[in-house]
């Protein structure tokens, strides 16, 4: 049984296909690398996963449970958690209310939520700023801050939207560590990313999309010097030269 | 205590310092007009305050506050006068036809965001106050309705009202400390982000305009006791856009400010009633002035002068 199994999604807006029948089986503990470039359909996929925007057709099935329909508070709730492109932080209240948040919305009771908070920000060392407000927090903060609400009850699965992005290289090391951990203990990723050297270390498999379809699904490496996806990359570079 | 809690504590203290300041007022306030107008301020902090849950801590902005305290002082005056249900359940009846009018506009608004849901709940408040002045068989219209009043001695009111609002601001900050605070707060600070860490948005959303709708009830219904008529000026826009400038004024998002706000507003508002309109000029501009360069209110001015002096 896969953790998540993607089968045939497509979304249009307008005459613009963002996802053009996308088929994907990710299995438990996998760590996968989403590529593409921008406007590929990445994010949109994302959204249809963790119910932001409804597929035309299609369906997705967290294990084995049909969730395309449902809302995003359900599906988060059955486990499948999230992170966006441009990071959204709860900026009036303080870090460790972010993260308590998270944990109480999931079932947690508060001593236990308060826990598994301070322990979180203890690992991603943002300790000294436990009691700001999120909104007065750098922005690599902030990014760290959305990454540890995604683990307050551990997933299913973690979708991680671009969260290397304009994010201090220590602080990305404390992300990837964390990543690296939490994998090897058998926690299932899917990261967006156009970090590669990122890619490359973190994800064993890598897929492609390039204008809303699936071009390459393999190993990190074979996925990166596969032509077709070389050619998403830089076919339009190559067409302007 | 962590930072966002200990500050909350700090608010509530200091509002029930507030509370009991107004509890003593009597002893230097002894003319009846003025502790009548004490005691309306008292009804329109319990208005600000249930406002400020929707609007400071939710971030829902609704327009209709005067509306619900209509509702519910027509539904203890109607009891009353038709049925002769005495106040004992008059009031606490008032409470749930509030609460349960609020609850059911509150699923079908709460989906709404911004200006949408502003125009449909000030669309439904001047909705109601026409059904209730055109109803005149059964409402009397905008003739009034008599309504019995509680006790003989305004001061007995007065502690009504100070007790009320007390236990209101008790309720307002226990909810705000459990769970259902932060999800609040968490929506006010995005609705998008809230779901994705499983926040059901639209449930916690109505529960707060029907707790918000509710303590409006208990409001009219003690004012309309209070003042023995109800008419449906009660629910006029320009009550709502009182209590929406009590709020800004004071501060919203904190749990102070309103009922300060609600103090300084209406007292200082009859203290400017024989300068004609002027005081609507007067707050119109504190509002304004306000909301461009002050947007935490006047508490929120008189926090950062307090930590300044701390630091300092």
């Amino acid at each position: 049984m896969s953790c998540l199994s993607i089968s045939r999604v497509s979304k249009s807006f307008g005459g613009l296909r963002a996802v053009d029948g996308v088929s994907v089986a990710i299995g438990r503990g996998e760590l996968i690398g989403l590529i593409g470039p921008n406007g590929s359909g990445k994010t949109t996929l994302l959204n249809i996963l963790s119910g932001h925007q409804p597929p035309d057709a299609g369906t997705v099935l967290l294990e084995d449970r049909p969730i395309q329909h449902l809302k995003p508070e359900r599906i988060a709730a059955l486990g499948l958690q999230r992170m966006f492109q441009l990071t959204r932080v709860f900026r009036r209240m303080s870090a460790l209310d972010n993260l308590m948040t998270a944990g109480r919305a999931l079932g947690l009771a508060h001593a236990q939520a308060l826990a598994r908070a301070d322990r979180l920000l203890e690992q991603l060392a943002l300790g000294r700023v436990r009691d700001l407000d999120a909104g007065q927090l750098s922005g690599g903060q902030q990014k760290l801050l959305e990454f540890g609400c995604c683990f307050m009850v551990t997933p299913k699965i973690a979708l991680l939207d671009e969260p290397f992005a304009a994010v201090h290289p220590a602080m990305k090391e404390t992300m990837a560590r964390f990543i690296r951990t939490r994998h090897a203990e058998g926690q299932t990723f899917l990261i967006v990313s156009h970090d590669m050297p990122a890619v490359v270390e973190l994800c064993p498999r890598t897929l492609c999309m390039n204008a809303g379809a699936l071009i390459a699904d393999g190993p990190t490496r074979a996925v990166l010097n596969d032509p077709v996806v070389i050619e998403a990359y830089l076919g339009g570079e190559e067409e302007a030269a | 205590m962590q930072g966002s809690a200990r500050r909350m504590a700090v608010e509530f203290r200091l509002s029930l310092a507030l509370i009991a300041l107004i509890a003593l007022a009597p002893i230097v306030v002894d003319n009846a007009y003025w502790q009548g107008v004490l005691i309306v301020s008292m009804y329109f902090a319990l208005l600000a305050a249930g406002w400020n849950l929707l609007a400071g801590y939710t971030g829902q902005f609704s327009m209709a506050p005067a509306c619900f305290a209509m509702i519910g002082a027509y539904t203890t005056g109607l009891l009353a006068y038709h049925w002769s249900i005495p106040p004992s359940l008059g009031i606490p009846a008032s409470i749930l036809a509030a609460g349960a009018i609020g609850a059911a506009l509150g699923l079908i608004v709460m989906r709404l965001r911004g200006p949408y849901l502003a125009l449909t709940t000030l669309s439904f408040a001047e909705i109601m106050r026409l059904v209730i002045g055109n109803s005149y068989g059964f409402t009397r219209g905008d003739l009034g309705l008599n309504v019995p009043g509680l006790f003989e001695s305004r001061l007995a009111y007065y502690y009504v009202f100070v007790a009320v609002l007390a236990a209101a601001q008790a309720g307002l900050y226990l909810l705000l400390r459990s769970r259902a605070g932060l999800f609040l707060r968490a929506i006010r600070d995005d609705e998008v982000a809230a779901a994705s860490r499983g926040v059901d948005v639209v449930f916690w959303k109505t529960a707060a305009f029907t707790l918000s709708t509710a303590v409006s009830g208990l409001a009219g219904a003690l004012y309309a006791h209070f003042s023995q008529l109800v008419s449906p000026e009660l629910g006029l826009v320009s009550q709502t856009g009182l209590v929406i400038c009590m709020a800004v004024i004071g501060g919203i998002g904190g749990l102070i400010g309103p009922i300060a706000g609600a103090l300084l507003v209406y007292v200082s508002s009859e203290m400017l009633r024989e300068a004609g309109g002027i005081q609507l000029i007067v707050f119109a501009l504190l509002v304004i002035l306000i909301a461009r360069f002050f947007r935490e209110g006047l508490w929120g001015l008189a926090r950062r002068a307090l930590q300044g002096s701390d630091a300092a």
